[in-house]
């Protein structure tokens, strides 16, 4: 910091009044302004003369400035390695939050509302065995009667099942189940039951379940009230 | 006092030696840069003069001898501004320090973080606050010479930063 140190060497005098310079801090007083006009004088006589008492005026003018700067206008730290660290999760953080809004959210939103437009399939299996498209599937169409007529039919022993199909009552709304009694006993019962393109509700049955006899099935609404009766009877 | 071949030796060094400190001082007094600049090359001016005129003592009076011929000619730039300028036309410098440098000021934040919190209080009380070390103890509860070692420690690593600084610079 000293750019003057060639100033000729302190005499046995200027010693005494350096030791007391020295002692007395006045480097800092004379830097504060806090020396009366003569010490000041005197003090600046000595520095004059003396290489370490203007070192030291030089390096106290620059510190208190630099203090009184950085109290005024804030500090500005050279970034410790725990900043560094700290901006790197920091920008992490970011990252990953804006992933989160911009790309991980509207695909949950997505796909939330797949889920709310395509019903949940109902655990177990369906409850209405519709056949598809069979050839020669032997088909039961049940109609109401106040007679006491059945209607028959006729399955083949090599047929694994049968097609029944029934008119929706058109006051009622579905679904609909079709419980299936021979005598007093249930044999079959066809739940969720909807009308088709037709307004006919169809359901397949294992040839099965119903042996030769005759049957009574009972269709109902929504309510559980009932919609119908029929009777039919099946062959072999 | 000295042959005309040591007069020339001095005054070959008289701007390395005492350059700085005759600004310093005169924009001390002054408050302004470019009277502070003025002060400094009329004083060289009449310094030469004087020692080619055979006016020096000895060359262990030269400090003396060159700092009485500065004060004369602050006095002399103090009556004239006074007196010639339009107010209008002075230079109010506001404060007599020099602008921070980039190099001060990293020297300082470097030495701040050296420090604790209570240790940079302490360095802010004596040079912004202008507190006394009697003041300053009183009013963070510790003696007066922790004050001092405080500011000892302070200065001495500003000295090593401002140094390694101002070195990494020329490079």
């Amino acid at each position: 910091m000293d750019t003057e140190s060639k100033v000729p060497a302190p005499t046995p005098g200027d010693e005494k009044t350096h030791s007391d310079a020295k002692s007395r801090e006045l480097a800092e007083a004379y830097v504060g302004g806090r020396l009366a006009p003569a010490e000041a004088d005197a003090f600046e006589e000595h520095f004059f003369a003396c290489a370490e008492c203007w070192d030291d005026v030089q390096t106290l003018q620059k510190f208190r400035d630099g203090v009184r700067d950085i109290t005024m206008n804030g500090r500005q730290e050279a970034p410790s390695p725990w900043k560094w660290a700290f901006a790197v999760a920091a920008v992490a953080l970011i990252a990953f939050a804006s992933w989160t809004l911009l790309v991980q959210i509207p695909r949950l939103e997505s796909q939330l509302a797949a889920a709310r437009v395509v019903p949940a399939p109902a655990p177990g299996p369906p409850p209405v065995l519709m056949a598809k498209a069979e050839p020669n599937l032997p088909l039961l169409m049940l109609e109401a009667s106040r007679a006491d007529t059945a209607t028959v039919l006729s399955v083949p022993a090599a047929a694994p099942r049968f097609a029944i199909w029934v008119d929706a009552p058109p006051a009622v709304r579905g679904p609909f189940r079709l419980e299936i009694l021979g005598g007093t006993k249930s044999v079959e019962s066809l739940a969720e039951l909807q009308p088709n393109s037709h307004g006919a509700l169809t359901a397949a049955v294992p040839s099965e379940k119903l042996l030769p006899g005759k049957y009574v099935a009972r269709l109902f609404g929504a309510a559980g009230a009932l919609a119908g009766e029929y009777k039919f009877e099946i062959r072999r | 006092m000295s042959s005309s071949t040591d007069i020339e030796q001095i005054i070959t060094r008289l701007p390395t030696e005492f350059s700085s400190r005759i600004y310093y001082v005169a924009l001390r007094k002054l408050r302004s840069k470019s009277a502070a600049e003025d002060v400094r090359n009329e004083t060289f001016l009449r310094v030469i003069q004087a020692l080619r005129a055979g006016s020096l003592r000895s060359p262990e009076a030269l400090p003396a001898f060159v700092l009485g011929i500065a004060r004369n000619v602050m006095m002399e730039e103090i009556r004239k501004s006074t007196r010639t300028d339009d107010i209008g036309d002075r230079d109010f410098a506001a404060d007599a320090a020099e602008p921070v440098d980039h190099t001060v000021r990293r020297a300082i934040e470097a030495t701040f973080t050296r420090m604790q919190p209570r240790e940079r209080d302490i360095l802010r009380f004596v040079y912004f606050d202008d507190l006394t070390k009697e003041e300053i103890s009183e009013r963070m509860g510790i003696v007066p010479e922790r004050v001092r070692l405080v500011k000892s420690r302070a200065l001495k690593s500003f000295r090593e930063f401002y140094w390694r600084f101002t070195e990494a610079r020329k490079k």
